[in-house]
C-alpha cells in the first residue's frame, strides 16, 4: 500500500469521525421536529453534554460513565426547554436561543476545573486480523465504538419514524396536533419524549468531542457544530438516511479543508470552503419550497408552532 | 545565560521585560490610594492552557502587589469587546487587553477616557494614553524551526495555526527560517485550522484532524500555535509517537515523551509589568516589541526538553540564541 492509499484512508476515517457528532445532534433534532417542535438549544446541549462527558469520565475514570452522563445533561437541558415551551408555552425560537447561550454559560461554568485536567480517551474498536486489511480493514473496523452507534442510531430512527407505529404517531403529532390530540394521543407527553430524545443525542454528540480522540475540555469546544446540526436537519428534509449522508458532506468539507490546505492543492480561501454547507442548506431550502407537495412530504407541518389542548 | 541549559527557569521573572522605561524603579506612586488595573480577555476565555491563562497567570501575580487592585473581564462574543473595553474603563487608572481583536475597542475607548491608561497586548493601536505591545514572535519561533529540523527524520515539518493573525503569520514564518536555516531541504506543510475568531482558537477536534493531516503527509515534528485548537493536536501527535512543539505557555507535562519544546510567550510577566507601572511614571505610551533579549520570548526547557533533545541539539540552538540575542542575527517578521 503506497502513502498515497495511506493518506487517502487518512482522511475518509477522517471525514467519518468528524461527522460523527453531527449525525447524533442531527438524528435527535430530527425526532425533535418530526414531533412538530423546534429546538435551536442543539449547541447548549452538546456543550453541557461535552462537559458532563468529561467531568464524570475523570471523576469515575469510565469513559462510558461520560457518555451516560452527557445523555442525561443533554435531557436535563431538554427538559428545561420541553418545560418552558410546553408546559409554560413560551415562544419555541427564543427558548432555543436561550437554551444555546445558557448552555455556552453554564458549560464553561461548571467545566472551569476541568481545563486541563486528562482522561483515556474512548479507544477504537481492535478486531484483529479484520483492522489489518489493507484500506478496507481501518475504514470498516478501525474506528471507535460511537462510529458504529451512530450508524446504527440513524438507521433505528429511520426505521421508527418510517416503518413503527410509534413513528406514525410521533409524525401525527408534528403534522396536525389539534387531529393526533382528538383521537386520544398524548401530544404533549410525545413532545416531551422527542424532546428528551433529542436532548440526549445532542449530548452523546458532545461527548464524542470532548471523550473520543481529543479528551479534553475546553470553553466552546463545540466550535458552532451544534448549529451545523440544525443546518443538517433541513438540508435532509428531516429524512434520517439523509442526515447520514449530509453529516458525511458537512463533516467531510471541513475535513477536506484541512486536507488540501496541507497537501498544498488548495485553491479557494478556506473559508469559502467552510461556507459551502450553509450554502448548500439554502439550496435545499430553495429546492424544497419550489414544490408544494415536497413540502407537505417532508417538513412537518406544524414545526414550531405552540399547541394548547384546549384549543 | 541561557535558557536552554536551564539555568533560568525560576529566575526568569526577576528580569522585567523591557516595558517599561529604564528609570527610578517602582514606588513613585502618584497618590497613596490603591491604582485600579482592569485586564479584559477576549472570547476565548481565560484557560486555554496557552496565550490567555498566560496573562490571568500575570493577572494573580499582580493581584499580590499592594496598591494594585485589578480586576478582570471576558468579552463573551465578539460583539461585546467595545462594550467590554468601555465596562472595564469606567473607574479604572488603567485597562489591559490581552489579544490582538482589540484594536478598534481600545482605539475609540482611549479616546473616551484620556485620563486612563491603555496597554494592549497584541494590538495594533495608538494614541496618546495608549501603549501596545507586541512580541516578536518570530525569534522564538526560529529556534523552534531549528529545532524540529534538527530532530525531523523525514524532513517533512507540519504547522498548524489557529488563523491567519499577523501574529500567527510570525510564528510560520519564524518556524520555517529556523527550520530552514539549519536544513535547506527541509520543507514545511502548514494548516490553518480555523476561519473565524470565535472558534479557531478552541476547537481541539480541528486541531487534531489537521495534525493528522500533516502526518499523513510524512511531516514527523508538528508546531501548533493555535491556543486550545492545538491541543488537539498535539494530542493527534502524541498518538502518532512523533514530536510536537507548544506555545505560549510550557505545555510539555501534558504530553510527555512528545512535545519537544514550547516556543514561549511571557505573556504574564508583561501583563504583571505593565500593571505594576499603573500609576508609575515608568509607563509609557507608544509601541513596544518585546523578544528573545528581554527574555519575553525563550524556548521551554523543562525537563521534558532536556531529556528529548540531545545534548548536542541543545547547544546548537543555544549558539542560535546566543545570535539572535547579540543582534548577529536577526530573523525577518515575515
Amino acid at each position: 500500500m503506497d502513502a498515497d492509499t495511506l493518506a487517502l484512508t487518512g482522511v475518509v476515517m477522517a471525514m467519518m469521525r468528524a461527522a460523527t457528532p453531527l449525525i447524533f445532534a442531527a438524528l435527535g433534532e430530527v425526532m425533535t421536529e418530526k414531533a412538530g417542535v423546534l429546538n435551536l438549544g442543539v449547541e447548549g446541549m452538546m456543550l453541557m453534554g461535552a462537559v458532563a462527558a468529561f467531568t464524570a469520565a475523570v471523576t469515575t475514570g469510565s469513559p462510558v460513565l461520560g457518555l451516560v452522563a452527557a445523555m442525561l445533561a443533554g435531557m436535563l437541558m431538554a427538559l428545561l426547554f420541553a418545560f418552558l415551551t410546553q408546559t409554560l408555552m413560551a415562544n419555541q425560537v427564543a427558548t432555543g436561543l436561550a437554551l444555546t447561550i445558557f448552555g455556552v454559560g453554564l458549560s464553561a461554568f461548571v467545566g472551569r476545573d476541568m481545563v486541563g485536567q486528562t482522561v483515556e480517551p474512548l479507544a477504537a474498536i481492535q478486531l484483529g486480523a479484520l483492522s489489518r486489511i489493507p484500506v478496507v480493514g481501518p475504514l470498516l473496523f478501525g474506528h471507535d465504538p460511537l462510529v458504529y452507534v451512530s450508524l446504527a442510531l440513524a438507521a433505528a430512527v429511520w426505521w421508527f419514524l418510517r416503518r413503527s407505529r410509534s413513528g406514525l404517531v410521533v409524525r401525527a403529532v408534528g403534522e396536525n396536533p389539534q387531529a393526533a390530540h382528538a383521537i386520544g394521543y398524548p401530544v404533549r407527553l410525545i413532545r416531551y419524549a422527542a424532546i428528551l430524545f433529542g436532548g440526549a443525542m445532542s449530548g452523546l454528540g458532545g461527548a464524542y468531542l470532548s471523550l473520543v480522540y481529543t479528551p479534553m475540555w475546553i470553553e466552546g469546544m463545540t466550535a458552532g457544530r451544534g448549529w451545523i446540526a440544525l443546518a443538517l436537519v433541513v438540508f435532509a428534509s428531516w429524512r434520517a438516511e439523509r442526515v447520514l449522508l449530509g453529516a458525511y458532506l458537512f463533516g467531510g468539507i471541513t475535513i477536506a479543508q484541512l486536507h488540501l490546505q496541507s497537501s498544498g492543492g488548495l485553491a479557494v480561501p478556506s473559508q469559502i470552503l467552510t461556507m459551502l454547507p450553509y450554502l448548500a442548506t439554502i439550496l435545499v431550502l430553495v429546492l424544497i419550497s419550489r414544490d408544494e407537495t415536497r413540502i407537505r412530504l417532508n417538513a412537518p407541518a406544524s414545526l414550531g408552532k405552540l399547541f394548547h389542548p384546549e384549543g | 545565560m541561557s535558557v536552554l541549559a536551564g539555568g533560568v527557569a525560576g529566575g526568569l521573572l526577576a528580569v522585567t521585560p523591557g516595558i517599561v522605561r529604564a528609570s527610578d524603579g517602582q514606588g513613585t506612586n502618584r497618590t497613596g490610594a490603591p491604582c485600579k488595573v482592569a485586564v479584559v480577555f477576549d472570547v476565548t476565555g481565560k484557560f486555554d492552557k496557552s496565550f490567555a491563562e498566560s496573562a490571568w497567570r500575570g493577572v494573580r501575580k499582580a493581584r499580590e502587589h499592594p496598591g494594585l487592585v485589578v480586576r478582570e473581564l471576558e468579552a463573551e462574543n465578539p460583539a461585546l469587546r467595545l462594550q467590554s473595553v468601555r465596562v472595564a474603563a469606567e473607574g479604572a487608572d488603567m485597562v489591559i487587553t490581552v489579544g490582538s481583536e482589540f484594536a478598534s475597542a481600545v482605539g475609540q475607548v482611549a479616546a473616551e477616557f484620556p485620563q486612563v491608561r491603555f496597554t494592549a497586548i497584541e494590538a495594533v493601536v495608538s494614541g496618546p494614553n495608549v501603549q501596545d505591545v507586541h512580541f516578536r514572535e518570530q525569534e522564538g519561533a526560529f529556534l523552534a524551526g531549528a529545532a524540529a529540523a534538527l530532530m525531523s527524520r523525514t524532513q517533512i515539518l507540519g504547522f498548524i495555526g489557529g488563523l491567519d493573525l499577523p501574529s500567527i503569520e510570525r510564528f510560520q514564518g519564524g518556524f520555517r527560517a529556523g527550520a530552514q536555516f539549519v536544513n535547506p531541504a527541509v520543507s514545511m506543510l502548514t494548516v490553518m485550522a480555523g476561519t473565524d475568531t470565535e472558534t479557531a482558537f478552541r476547537d481541539p477536534y480541528a486541531g487534531y484532524t489537521a495534525a493528522q493531516g500533516v502526518m499523513d503527509q510524512g511531516a514527523d515534528v508538528v508546531f501548533a500555535a493555535a491556543g486550545a485548537t492545538g491541543l488537539g493536536a498535539y494530542q493527534a501527535v502524541a498518538d502518532r509517537q512523533r514530536y510536537s512543539i507548544g506555545v505560549d505557555t510550557d505545555q510539555s507535562d501534558l504530553f510527555p515523551g512528545s512535545m519537544l519544546t514550547a516556543v514561549v510567550k511571557h505573556v504574564d510577566a508583561v501583563v504583571e509589568q505593565a500593571a505594576l507601572t499603573c500609576n508609575t511614571a515608568q509607563w509609557m505610551a507608544g509601541r513596544i516589541d518585546l523578544g528573545l533579549s528581554d527574555w519575553s520570548i525563550s524556548l521551554a526547557a523543562g525537563p521534558e526538553s532536556r531529556r528529548l533533545l540531545p545534548a548536542e541539539v541543545r547547544s546548537r540552538l543555544e549558539q542560535i540564541q546566543q545570535e539572535i540575542i547579540s543582534g548577529a542575527r536577526v530573523v525577518p517578521a515575515l
